[in-house]
C-alpha cells in the first residue's frame, strides 16, 4: 500500500499556483517546471540542499507578478568599464535601456531551459515569461564585456522572474556581467543564467548582488565541454534572504572552472551560497573559494559539493570558505563535502570560522591605527585578495570599493 | 622623559611587574637586561597598550603625560613605538599601503594633514635603502613570507618613519646574523638625538655592542635590580644573572 501524505501548501505557494493558473495557455514546458516545483514546494530545512536556508519561511505570501507596464528604472551600476549593456526591466529584455550588440553575439530562439532538481530554479523555468537567449559564435573572442543588467523597476513590492540563457561557442572567448538594481522592495526575486561553453570556449563572469531588503535567489547552471573554462566570481551584501546558488557540469574532458566569491552581511541578513560542481570526464580542474564576512546578527551559509563521477580520473578539485564573524551573534554554516566515486583523484576542501585576531589588531594599534580602522584594513585586505584574482583586471576597482563602502558603512551603523 | 613609578601588571592573574620605577632621559639609551621570565618583554607591551595585560598599580609618563590612560593608537601618535620582538604578519596588506596608513592615521591624531602620495613615497624609498630594504619588499604584504631579519628591520623601517618620541626595542637582536644586526644598529643609531629617548631589551651584550647604551639596567622578577653605565652589560656577559636573581628573590 502506497501512503501518500499530501502536506497542506503555504499562503505563497497557494498564491503562486493561482498566479500561475492565471496566467493561461502555456507551453508543455513551463506546465511541467511549475508540476515540478508544486510537488516539492517551496523549499525548507528539510530539503537537504536548503538546510541552512529557509525560503518557505521567508515567503509569508507570493507577492504580485511584476507586470509589463514597468514603473520608471534606474540605469545599471558601471561595474566594467566599456561594457555593452544587456537590460532586462523587470525580467523582459528592454532594447530601449540597451546598448547594440557587439559583433559576434546573436539574440535568438530560446532552445527550452536546462534540466533541473531544484524546485525554485524550476519555479524560475515556470515563470520566467521573457526568457532570453544570447549566442557567441563559434571562435570568437568578444572584446567588450556584456552586461546583464536585472532593472527593477519602482512601485510596490513585487515578483520578478526572469531567465538568460548564453551558449558560448566552441573556441570562443566572453566576459560577462550580472547585476541587479533597484532592489528595495521588498520584492521577491528569482533570477537564472544558463550557460553552455563549447569545447575550448572561454567565459569569465562577474556578478554583483546587493539585495537590500529583498528575498533573491539567484541560480547560475553552467555545463562545460573539453577543455573549456569557466571562472565565475560574484560580490553578495544584503537580502532578507539572499542565495546565490551553482550547478556546474564538467561534461568534457580537460574542464577547468573556478567559483569564487565574497558575502557580506550584518543585521539580520541570511546570505546564501551553495554549489555542486560534478566532475563527469577525467582531467577536470574545480577551484571553490569563498570568502564571508559578517556583523550584527547576520547568518552566512557555505555549501560545497563536488561530486566525482566514476570516470572522471586525473580529476584535481580544491573548496576553501573562509568567514570573519565581526560579532558574537553572527552566524556562519560552513559544509564543504565531497563525493567520490574515481580511484584517481586529487581533492580537498577547508573551511575556517573565526574573529578578527587580536594580535594583528593590537600591531595596527601599536602603529596609531585605532581599532575600527585597523579592523577595515584587515576586511579589505580579507575580501581583497580574492578580489584582486580577477581574471578581467578592469573589475577589480568596482568590487574592492563595494567592499570599502560596506566597510565604511559599517563604522556609521557602530557609531 | 619617559618615567615609570611603582609599576604593577599582571596577566590572567599571575603578577609579572612588581612596582617597577625606571627613568630614561632624552638623548639616551637606556638598555634593560635580565634573565628569561623577568618581565622584560611584558614591560615593553604594558607600555605600549596591549590589552591583555592588566596594570594594577603605578605610571608610565612619556614628557609628563600619563600613557596608561590612552588606547594604545593614541600612545603611538603621542610619539611612542615598540619595535616587536615577533612582527607580526598582516596578510594581504602590501607594506606600503600600511606604512601610509600608520603615518597618516598619527598625523590626523595629531591633527596633521594627510602625507602627499610623493613625498611618502620619496620618504619610504630613502629609509628602506639605508636598511638594505630591496623596493620589491614594500609591494608584498607585510612581514608575510619575511626572514627573521627581513622583519627586524622593517621594524627600524617604521619607526624611522613615524619618527617617535621614544622607542622600545624589544629584543630586536633576536633571530638576527651578525651582519643583518649591524644594519640595524646603524639604522638605530641614526635616529638617535638630543630630544629621542630609546629603551633597548635584549639578552645579550652583543647588541651594545653596536647600540652603546648610556645606562643598563638589570630586571629581575618584574622589578629592576640594579643599575649601573654599560660596564654592568659586560660584567653580566661574564658572570651571568645569577647574582641578581638571588637578590630580588
Amino acid at each position: 500500500m502506497n501512503l501518500i501524505l499530501s502536506r497542506p501548501k503555504t499562503e505563497a505557494e497557494a498564491g503562486l499556483a493561482a498566479q500561475f493558473e492565471a496566467l493561461g495557455g502555456l507551453n508543455a514546458a513551463r506546465r511541467a517546471a511549475f508540476a515540478q516545483f508544486a510537488e516539492a514546494g517551496l523549499p525548507n530545512k528539510r530539503v537537504e540542499a536548503w538546510h541552512f536556508t529557509d525560503l518557505r519561511g521567508a515567503m509569508d505570501t507570493a507577492l504580485p507578478l511584476a507586470g509589463d507596464a514597468a514603473g520608471p528604472v534606474g540605469k545599471p551600476e558601471s561595474l566594467m568599464p566599456g561594457a555593452c549593456v544587456i537590460a532586462l526591466v523587470d525580467g523582459r529584455y528592454s532594447p530601449a535601456h540597451s546598448d547594440d550588440l557587439p559583433a559576434h553575439v546573436a539574440l535568438c530562439t530560446d532552445t527550452g531551459p536546462m534540466a533541473t532538481k531544484d524546485s525554485v530554479l524550476a519555479l524560475n523555468h515556470a515563470f520566467a515569461a521573457h526568457p532570453l537567449h544570447l549566442e557567441i559564435a563559434a571562435g570568437c573572442a568578444v572584446d567588450q564585456p556584456i552586461h546583464i543588467a536585472h532593472l527593477i523597476s519602482q512601485g510596490q513590492p513585487k515578483a520578478l522572474f526572469a531567465r538568460v540563457a548564453v551558449t558560448v561557442g566552441a573556441g570562443a572567448q566572453v566576459c560577462l556581467v550580472e547585476s541587479a538594481s533597484g532592489m528595495a522592495g521588498p520584492h521577491q526575486i528569482n533570477l537564472a543564467l544558463e550557460l553552455t561553453l563549447g569545447a575550448d570556449a572561454k567565459c569569465s563572469h562577474i556578478a554583483d548582488f546587493a539585495a537590500a531588503n529583498s528575498v533573491l535567489v539567484n541560480s547560475l547552471s553552467a555545463r562545460l565541454g573539453g577543455q573549456a573554462d569557466l571562472h565565475s566570481f560574484a560580490m553578495l551584501s544584503g537580502g532578507a534572504l539572499l542565495r546565490r546558488q551553482m550547478f556546474v557540469a564538467l561534461e568534457g574532458e580537460g574542464g577547468n572552472v573556478t567559483l569564487n566569491g565574497v558575502q557580506l552581511g550584518r543585521g539580520e541578513e541570511h546570505i546564501d551560497t551553495s554549489l555542486v560542481v560534478a566532475h563527469m570526464a577525467g582531467h577536470g580542474v574545480s577551484r571553490e573559494t569563498f570568502r564571508t564576512i559578517l556583523d550584527g546578527e547576520a547568518t552566512g551559509v557555505y555549501q560545497g559539493k563536488v561530486v566525482v563521477h566514476p570516470h572522471a580520473q586525473k580529476t584535481d578539485g580544491k573548496m576553501m570558505s573562509k568567514a570573519v564573524l565581526l560579532s558574537d551573534h553572527a552566524v556562519m554554516d560552513n559544509k564543504p563535502e565531497l563525493e567520490i566515486f574515481a580511484d584517481d583523484v586529487v581533492c580537498g576542501h577547508g573551511a575556517t570560522v573565526g574573529a578578527l585576531d587580536e594580535d594583528q589588531i593590537f600591531y595596527c594599534a601599536a602603529r596609531g591605527i585605532a581599532k575600527p580602522e585597523a579592523e577595515g584594513l584587515l576586511l579589505q585586505a580579507f575580501a581583497d585578495e580574492l578580489i584582486e584574482a580577477l581574471p578581467d583586471a578592469a573589475a577589480i576597482p568596482h568590487m574592492s570599493q563595494r567592499v570599502a563602502d560596506w566597510l565604511r558603512t559599517r563604522k556609521d551603523v557602530a557609531q | 622623559m619617559l618615567e615609570i613609578r611603582n609599576l604593577h601588571a599582571e596577566i590572567d592573574g599571575k603578577k609579572i611587574l612588581n612596582g617597577l620605577n625606571l627613568t630614561v632621559r632624552a638623548g639616551e639609551v637606556a638598555a634593560i637586561m635580565g634573565p628569561n621570565g623577568s618581565g622584560k618583554s611584558t614591560l615593553s607591551y604594558v607600555i605600549a597598550g596591549r590589552p591583555d595585560y592588566e596594570v594594577t598599580a603605578g605610571e608610565v609618563l612619556l614628557n609628563g603625560v600619563n600613557l596608561l590612560e590612552m588606547a594604545p593608537d593614541v600612545r603611538a601618535a603621542a610619539g611612542l613605538f615598540l619595535a616587536f620582538q615577533y612582527p607580526l604578519e598582516i596578510p594581504g596588506v602590501a607594506t606600503m599601503t600600511f606604512l601610509k596608513a600608520a603615518m597618516n592615521a598619527q598625523r590626523k591624531q595629531r591633527g596633521e594633514a594627510e602625507l602627499a602620495t610623493p613625498d611618502f613615497i620619496k620618504l619610504v624609498r630613502a629609509q628602506a635603502k639605508a636598511l638594505k630594504i630591496d623596493p620589491e619588499m614594500l609591494k608584498r604584504p607585510l612581514n608575510v613570507g619575511f626572514s627573521g631579519g627581513e622583519k627586524k628591520r622593517m621594524e627600524i623601517l617604521q619607526m624611522a618613519l613615524l619618527a617617535p618620541k621614544f622607542g622600545i626595542l624589544d629584543e630586536t637582536d633576536s633571530g638576527l646574523d651578525i651582519d643583518a644586526l649591524k644594519i640595524v644598529a646603524e639604522g638605530v643609531n641614526a635616529l638617535r638625538s638630543p630630544q629621542r629617548g630609546f629603551l633597548v631589551i635584549t639578552h645579550y651584550q652583543r647588541l651594545l655592542d653596536y647600540i652603546k647604551p648610556d645606562t643598563v639596567l638589570v630586571m629581575s622578577k618584574g622589578e629592576i635590580v640594579k643599575s649601573g653605565g654599560p660596564e654592568l652589560a659586560l660584567e653580566l656577559e661574564k658572570s651571568g644573572y645569577k647574582d641578581y636573581v638571588g637578590e630580588a628573590a
